[in-house]
């Protein structure tokens, strides 16, 4: 009897839709996938263990850097786990500023995976629609923060700054002319928040294309509907959360089971698959996509309507402003002392999640009263998910294995830290 | 002497479809970067078109490597068949009833057929002489894709002979008093289909899927080599839509221009659309692939077949 | 000697050559190629004789199909040579007696064969069409035998898959019926989890 082996197959490190660093190792048996064995670590930066040796402020950075593709839903875990530990209320202004920044980040993300699972799955051209609304939207970033990806917007205590009263403008340069820079520069007259209820205006147009190219799209369907199916038992004993968790049937939401932020107040609904697999996956964040787009348009309806502070008052947590130090003493002593030393956070522990876009993003963070974090735990919502990979993708073939792994939406930044 | 000029034309003609083919290159870049609301080449002479050269001269001045575990023969002849098996067919194919070189052969349509044979043995070669498991596996699932496809393609072009009484090009474009997309709408489905899938293209191009086998078949292949699997896929491309525009849209007939110019025109335009689809859709999975041309593609084209001689029988005999 | 002679004698002195390396080759991949070589050669006898679709038909099914498929097997096993032609010294002589009775029986036939009084073919009108010539008479005359070789060659097919096929139980295969049937509706639902207000 001829002894049949199975065929080991490396997945990656370096392959065009690995999705980062992943190492997958692959048995097969012709297509069909025996065994799926994912080897991390390769983007492993050592985040929790800078964190205990730099101050809460300086930590806020590394927070961006971990999902780097939605990074003012992490930034917002870490503010919310220090503001806890502090026992302070940031003010309501800047609540829904934080609302809308992470209504944002989630339609960023889910752009972004939107147009790297089309990429994979081969239709191209879905790809690069979605960049061209990412690019409004990191316009935003940079407007409110000066970067465009990685902003360190959000602070303990509330939000570096307020909305800026005027949105950056195309330059004139030799590749466009007069008249297509008006056409550029038109949305962009009023302030950062014109530009923002302009773009939830344009946005459920560019949804509806996405889902006219791919939703009813007899290919898409037949490599995704019934691929990688898990059940609402196995998704909650595997520690599946967010649209993943949502799609197997589980109505869980952390923005509505737990309200944060100025969620509690606002108008949405969540949307829930049925059967679990990659077709529900895709239809839940297309919807959320949507929903986003309503919050943002209420958040700004607030906004404008509320002026008010962004950071509380305390110059023991928040810096003082510029002005103020520059006259006062005491805010000049507290801005230095802010800025060398750091402020002091009473000793204890506490979890802190948000209900990122991949799931749920935690920070457990333990203090002994200093300056810097005693040890500061990262909850990825990544993590469970790949280590799921074997299960859903256990007899499936190989090309199952690329549509799996896009539709857990794995960014490496937040596995590996 | 004139077996001279007679050289002369055919390596004018290679030459002039290798143009063609690197203009191709430039175009479906072009083309697929526009739908996708980006810019593709537009640096580099008029439009962009000084981009087909650049390419061509960077292939040509790329090392000629031979990987050391790769078969050195084989390597080396695996790109020549490809390209080869592209280029031959045009020698059937007549721009216009006069402008042909064997465009009038009796049997030029079997001879297009056995030379995508040839084309399969290319891109078979390619992948086991490379050394390599990942183009190994992606040449077993081209050679697959290709033999399933040709199936289709052969019954509908049967049924083209069948209506007009000839195995030969020009014989059967001449035939055609109706553009036979007209009589045969299935058969044109089912050919245009098992054309882009005989060529690789996006939906099918799963051999050569970026996103799950690297490069498939043609992984280990670099500089010139390269060029030539890419040349052949771009030529048989344009053999693909000059072979659709002639059987089935007439070819050369139509009114005011003369004839090699409606027959490119029509290429032309079935190019473009071979484009906007790989622009379009996703891709199906392999088994999904081989389902559609043998559960779907294959019975169909023997209905075609079998409708089409039943209503030809009709009317010869006076049932119908 | 005219160009057709030389050609004739150009071909098959190629398809001589590259059948002995067929069975001289060492390696099996190498061997049926030479066969490949071996087809496209006796292809264009075929052409000179001017049975055209012969000759192509000869490619198309030989080489497009036959050898694709023996091509396939031999570059997926890992074929040892070396435990391939142990037994060789064992099983020369019967090889030898086998041999040898073949080249008896094709003596035999040559010899009694009235090889010098074949009347040459017929002219044949330049315009004559093989592929009609052969259609015309195939499907008449020999229309019996030509329908039961394809319904053999269907049982063929039909005994070889039935033979090899085996169902893996762990593959999850999905339906394209019920997979295209899916509809967003009966998937998506969206619920409004709002806790009361106290």
């Amino acid at each position: 009897m001829p002894e049949i082996n199975n065929f080991t197959m490396n997945f990656g490190p370096q392959h065009p839709s690995a999705h980062g660093v992943l190492r997958l190792v692959l048995e097969l048996d012709g297509e069909v996938i025996e065994r799926a064995d994912p080897h991390i670590g390769l983007l492993h930066r050592a985040t929790e263990k800078l964190a205990e040796h730099k101050t809460y402020l300086q930590n806020l950075p590394y927070m961006d850097r971990l999902d780097y593709v939605s990074m003012m839903c992490n930034e917002h875990a870490y503010c919310r786990a220090v503001e806890k530990l502090l026992g302070v209320e940031i003010p309501i202004r800047a609540q829904y500023i934080r609302t809308m920044f992470d209504e944002i980040t989630r339609i960023l993300n889910h752009l972004l995976w939107l147009g790297a699972y089309a990429l994979d799955v081969g239709a191209m051209s879905v790809f690069l629609y979605c960049f061209r609304e990412r690019e409004d939207l990191m316009d935003v970033y940079e407007a409110v923060s000066g970067a465009r990806m990685h902003a360190a917007y959000y602070r303990p205590g509330g939000v570096y700054r307020d909305l800026p009263e005027r949105m950056p403008q195309y330059e004139p340069s030799p590749y466009r002319d007069a008249r297509r820079l008006a056409e550029l520069n038109a949305n962009r007259q009023g302030s950062v928040l014109d530009f923002i209820e302009d773009f939830t205006r344009r946005f459920p147009g560019y949804v509806d294309e996405y889902e006219t190219l791919l939703t009813d799209n007899r290919i898409w369907k037949q490599r995704t509907v019934g691929i990688g199916v898990v059940s609402p038992e196995r998704a909650i004993a595997l520690g599946f959360t967010g649209p993943m968790l949502r799609a197997s049937g589980v109505a869980w939401d952390l923005r509505r089971s737990e309200p944060y932020a100025a969620y509690a107040d606002l108008d949405f609904d969540i949307p829930v698959g049925k059967e679990g697999d990659c077709y529900d996956r895709y239809l839940v964040r297309v919807a959320e996509m949507r929903q986003s787009n309503r919050i943002i348009a209420q958040c700004v309806d607030w906004l404008r309507r509320n002026p008010g502070p962004v950071i509380v008052d305390d110059y023991k947590i928040a810096p003082p402003p510029r002005e103020t130090m520059k006259t006062s003493m005491e805010a000049l002593i507290h801005h230095f002392k802010l800025f060398t030393e750091g402020m002091a956070v009473p000793p204890g522990e506490v979890y802190a999640a948000v209900e990122a876009p991949k799931g749920e993003f935690g920070i457990y963070m333990v203090s002994d009263g200093a300056n810097k974090p005693y040890r500061m735990k990262i909850r990825a919502p990544g993590f469970p998910h790949l280590a799921a990979m074997d299960e859903m993708a256990r007899g499936h073939m190989i090309a199952d294995v690329v549509a799996i792994l896009a539709t857990m939406d794995i960014v490496f930044g937040e596995i590996d830290r | 002497m004139s077996v001279l000029w007679t050289l002369l034309g055919m390596i004018l003609t290679i030459f002039l479809l290798l143009g063609i083919a690197g203009f191709l290159v430039f175009a479906e870049r072009r083309v697929l970067a526009l739908l996708q609301n980006r810019w593709g080449p537009n640096r580099l002479g008029p439009l962009g078109v000084g981009q087909a050269l650049a390419d061509a001269l960077k292939l040509l001045t790329k090392a000629d490597f031979l990987p050391s575990f790769a078969d050195p023969w084989l390597y080396r002849l695996a790109p020549l068949l490809v390209a080869f098996s592209a280029l031959a067919a045009f020698a059937v194919i007549p721009l216009s009833p006069d402008i042909s070189w064997a465009g009038d052969w009796q049997i030029g349509l079997l001879f297009i057929l056995a030379l995508s044979s040839l084309h399969v043995y290319g891109v078979f070669l390619g992948g086991w002489a490379s050394g390599n498991k990942f183009a190994l596996y992606g040449a077993i699932r081209a050679v697959a894709q290709l033999v399933s496809y040709e199936l289709p393609m052969g019954l509908s072009l049967l049924a083209i002979v069948l209506l007009s009484g000839s195995l030969s090009l020009g014989g059967m474009t001449s035939a055609q008093s109706l553009p036979y997309i007209l009589l045969q709408p299935l058969g044109f489905l089912i050919f245009t289909i098992a054309g882009i899938a005989e060529t690789e293209r996006l939906p099918f191009d799963l051999p050569e899927a970026e996103s799950e086998l690297v490069a498939g078949y043609h992984t280990e292949y670099g500089g010139m080599p390269f060029g030539f699997f890419f040349l052949g896929e771009y030529v048989s491309l344009v053999l693909t839509a000059m072979l659709i525009s002639l059987l089935y849209l007439g070819g050369w007939h139509g009114p005011w221009a003369p004839g090699w110019l409606w027959l490119l025109g029509k290429s032309a335009l079935l190019i473009f659309c071979f484009f906007w689809l790989r622009a379009t859709l996703p891709r199906p999975r392999y088994d999904q692939l081989l389902h559609l041309g043998w559960r779907w593609l294959l019975p169909l084209a023997l209905v075609n077949l079998m409708g089409t001689a039943l209503v030809a029988a009709g009317l010869r005999w006076g049932w119908l | 000697m005219s160009v057709t002679s030389l050609l004739f004698y150009v071909f098959s002195a190629v398809l001589l050559l590259s059948a002995l390396l067929v069975i001289t080759a060492r390696n099996p991949v190498y061997a049926s190629l030479y066969l490949v070589l071996a087809f496209f050669n006796a292809a264009a006898l075929f052409l000179l004789l001017g049975a055209e679709f012969l000759g192509l038909i000869l490619i198309l099914v030989y080489v497009g199909a036959v050898m694709v498929l023996f091509l396939f097997v031999v570059m997926m096993l890992d074929i040892n040579l070396a435990r391939l032609q142990e037994g060789f010294l064992h099983y020369l002589p019967l090889g030898l007696a086998v041999a040898i009775l073949g080249v008896l029986e094709l003596a035999a036939v040559f010899w009694t064969a009235p090889l010098g009084h074949i009347p040459a073919p017929g002219a044949v009108p330049a315009d004559a069409d093989n592929t009609r010539a052969l259609g015309e008479l195939l499907y008449t005359h020999y229309l019996y035998p030509f329908e039961i070789a394809a319904v053999i060659l269907l049982i063929a097919i039909i005994a070889a898959i039935a033979l090899t096929l085996r169902r893996r139980p762990q593959s999850k295969t999905q339906d394209i019926g019920r997979q295209l049937a899916v509809k967003v509706s009966e998937r998506l639902r969206l619920v409004d989890l709002r806790r009361p207000r106290p």
